[in-house]
């Protein structure tokens, strides 16, 4: 019955998107930040609908609906391209047989692709917004699906994303809803209908339910983590406490015992054999970054047995530490900065830190310019604030899970880019006005 | 409940769609998101 559902929304949808390129574009990001065909289980399973949109999409750029003209150059463009040249590159010099090394290259190549041309759509205050609730709408809905599946189940549910993606794996799906929470928190604050503000803190609550009932050591650090940062910077301090102090309640009655037993290895990670096995994985992801500093061992390598057994021996960054040689076989990097310094080289990580700490700068450079320009750009502020917020939730949690390659956090990076761009014309507008 | 959630996020892509459609200037120049519109001040 979804299946066909799908099929008569997409049906309908379909002539929108070839009369509005932008409308397209959106339908790119959300079939690929919701991934329906995980849903599916009939005709539309196997159906392409990310990619018909992709197609479409870029089809219309090339055609000229859009013109080449309107494109806002950006530094941000060129990281990216430099970014995906140097990832093309280590895929290709990687390791001999590596299972994961294509399909990882694909999925950082296909969200930056989206993310390149982003450019060439999102302008406008409206642009903006309407991406952000296609993000809600797309990413969003993961969570809200868990969170009540943990409400109706009393925290016995096992969070899972949809099969066959980057967030399948509980603890990725968690960390990567937190991006999510200040996104929906711009958006319940700035949505003109009552209604639809109610709806955006219920999906908070759900995420947060989901983040917290998952299980997740992970996710629960990046959401205290944005928690407190919410209510330390935010200008509606009453709402922030109000979430804050929902989710302990709701931590409190919904997180399992197992849960909370596993949480308190946090505080004694030497004797967590997890935690061990993390810092085995960092330990051998960077003895492989060290030996390949300009180009890495290839996407996932440390998850190759073959290559996991030549650098098991090797101290890496960690030989100041007495940690023993590993006897379990090759495991995930269990973090976005080993993850790509294995994978990219030293040269990769300093191009992704670059990436996000160019993010973080942006947002200090449209607070600058709003501080100028007045009340009327408070809006451009706040979401600057949240999407640096997504940001720092993604460095935080994304410190113990395997995310690098993760398309939500590159189009939360291009967005406020360009948010500064949009902050920077008008604050050029300005200054004309007040000469003239 | 899965599959009513779902339902609804496809109607409200579908809807935001339609308000992007009916905007009716070229390329994306909406300017009124419906129900989903933001409010110039808070």
């Amino acid at each position: 019955m979804r299946d066909l559902a799908f099929a008569l929304v997409m049906l309908l949808a379909l002539p929108m998107a070839l009369a509005r390129p932008f409308g397209a574009y959106l339908l790119w990001a959300w079939t690929g930040l919701l991934v329906p065909t995980a849903y599916f289980f009939g005709f539309m399973m196997d159906a392409r609908v990310n990619f018909i949109f992709a197609v479409l999409t870029l089809s219309m750029v090339l055609l000229g609906r859009v013109p080449w003209r309107s494109y806002q150059a950006n530094p941000m463009t060129w990281l990216f391209l430099a970014f995906a040249l140097h990832a093309s590159l280590c895929a290709a010099l990687a390791y001999p047989a590596l299972p994961d090394n294509a399909k990882y290259y694909e999925i950082l190549i296909k969200g930056l692709t989206f993310c390149l041309v982003m450019p060439l759509f999102v302008r406008e205050r409206v642009h903006f917004h309407a991406f952000l609730i296609v993000f809600a709408l797309g990413f969003g809905i993961h969570g809200v699906l868990n969170g009540l599946k943990t409400l109706a189940s009393a925290g016995g549910h096992n969070m899972l994303g949809p099969m066959g993606t980057m967030v399948a794996d509980r603890n990725h799906l968690s960390t990567a809803l937190t991006l999510t929470l200040p996104i929906l928190f711009y958006l319940q604050t700035y949505s003109a209908r009552f209604w639809v503000r109610w709806a955006y803190l219920g999906a908070m609550a759900a995420i947060i339910l989901a983040i917290l009932g998952g299980g997740s050591r992970a996710g629960f650090v990046a959401v205290a983590v944005v928690g407190l940062w919410f209510l330390f910077t935010t200008r509606r301090k009453g709402m922030a406490l109000f979430l804050l102090l929902a989710a302990s309640v709701l931590f409190i009655m919904f997180a399992p015992e197992q849960w909370t037993d596993r949480l308190s290895t946090i505080k004694a990670a030497d004797e967590d054999s997890s935690f061990m096995g993390r810092v085995i994985a960092w330990k051998i992801s960077s003895a492989i970054a060290l030996a390949n500093p300009v180009f890495g061992g290839g996407f996932h390598a440390v998850q190759s047995q073959f290559v996991w057994d030549m650098f098991k021996f090797s101290p890496g960054l960690f030989g100041i530490f007495d940690l023993p040689i590993p006897e379990f076989s090759a495991k995930a990097a269990h973090s976005i900065y080993f993850e790509v310094m294995g994978d990219l080289g030293i040269v990769g990580l300093v191009l992704f830190l670059t990436l996000l700490l160019r993010g973080i700068w942006c947002r200090y450079q449209i607070k600058r310019m709003v501080k100028a320009l007045g009340r009327q750009y408070q809006w451009a502020r706040d979401m600057a604030d949240m999407l640096m917020l997504a940001i720092l939730a993604y460095m935080v949690g994304g410190a113990s899970v395997s995310l690098g390659y993760l398309e939500a956090i590159y189009m939360i990076l291009m967005l406020i880019e360009l948010l500064r761009l949009h902050v920077f014309r008008a604050t050029t507008i300005a200054a004309s006005e007040v000469k003239a | 409940m899965e599959a009513l959630l779902l339902l609804i996020d496809m109607l409200l892509m579908l809807y935001l769609c339609w308000r992007l459609f009916r905007s009716g200037a070229n390329d994306s120049d909406a300017t009124d998101l419906g129900l989903l519109h933001y409010r110039e001040d808070v």
